[in-house]
């Protein structure tokens, strides 16, 4: 909202300065997320109306274990998309009873271990570069997964 | 093919595939999926237009190579402030961050800086907070921007 009165403000005062915006922006950021948005939104419908919640519970509740971990690591993995769209998902998946730990996992596993922007990486930084970040990062996801559901629990723990 | 192609037209072949099974209930997702289009696209939409103009403002090039001026903690520090602030596509913050470590920068910071930037959103937190709760969100980013510290410091020891 405040950002929307902020862009008419700038724009009745300094008119010539909003064109040049609006003409002279580099766009391809807001195409890469145009174009996942149909194939995005149609996911979240299919979702929420085809996987019945016992099943996500059981692959990825809180007693799925180490497999469960694994089905949300490679979900981060596999799903193409920029992490802003992974918020609503991971939302979706928690309210439909997927842990805390293993949600934590899906969000991390979708930012680092994107399988088409490790190609990139490859490419760019080196293979020796590529190897150490994968094999440091790799643990760290599922140790910081861990912290974050245990600082949930206590905080939720301590407002019951 | 590019992978929002393949990304579309995969969720398109199990759509249709779920449709022949049962076509009430494809019917009800489409409905769910406007419902959550009508829910998340305006701040989508906000955070986008922030992300222009920060675009507009700094260019990642120029902040990105002023870390070499930097050494020690304070490297660290800024080279993870950075890569939260900092919002693009991640296959050109790889180019950029390889052609800096050919510059001769310090592998660790840039480590902690395309960890930080691939896994802490600052201007995306809004949905963040809407989609998964404000503790959660806050909690996480924090954690995420220490861990790119120490994935940073492990790998400027290591390489």
């Amino acid at each position: 909202m405040i950002i929307i009165i902020v862009s008419i403000l700038i724009f009745v005062i300094f008119p010539d300065y909003f064109y040049k915006f609006i003409t002279e922006s580099d766009y391809s950021l807001a195409l890469t997320m145009a174009y996942y948005l149909p194939g995005f939104f149609i996911l979240m419908g299919l979702i929420e109306v085809w996987l019945p919640e016992s099943f996500i519970i059981h692959h990825l509740g809180k007693h799925s274990g180490a497999k469960g971990s694994l089905y949300s690591f490679l979900l981060g993995a596999v799903i193409p998309g920029p992490l802003y769209i992974a918020f609503p998902i991971a939302g979706i998946l928690l309210k439909r009873g997927i842990s805390k730990f293993n949600a934590v996992v899906f969000l991390s596993t979708w930012a680092c271990f994107k399988i088409n922007d490790e190609v990139f990486e490859l490419q760019f930084l080196g293979l020796k570069f590529f190897l150490l970040r994968i094999l440091i990062t790799l643990p760290i996801i599922f140790v910081m997964a861990f912290l974050i559901s245990k600082i949930h629990f206590y905080a939720a723990r301590e407002r019951n | 093919m590019s992978p929002p192609t393949i990304f579309n037209l995969t969720i398109f072949i199990i759509f249709s595939a779920y449709f022949f099974i049962n076509r009430k209930k494809a019917v009800e997702a489409v409905k769910l999926s406007a419902k959550s289009f009508k829910r998340i696209f305006p701040l989508l939409l906000v955070i986008l237009f922030v992300i222009l103009i920060l675009e507009r403002i700094l260019s990642f090039e120029l902040i990105a190579s002023s870390i070499t001026s930097f050494s020690g903690w304070q490297g660290y520090l800024l080279s993870v402030f950075l890569g939260s602030i900092v919002q693009i596509p991640h296959f050109i913050a790889f180019s950029v961050a390889g052609q800096l470590l050919q510059g001769g920068v310090y592998p660790g910071f840039i480590a902690a800086l395309v960890t930080s930037l691939v896994m802490v959103h600052t201007f995306s937190i809004p949905i963040e907070i809407k989609e998964l709760g404000f503790k959660f969100a806050v909690i996480r980013n924090l954690i995420s921007l220490i861990f790119a510290v120490i994935i940073g410091v492990i790998i400027g020891v290591l390489y």
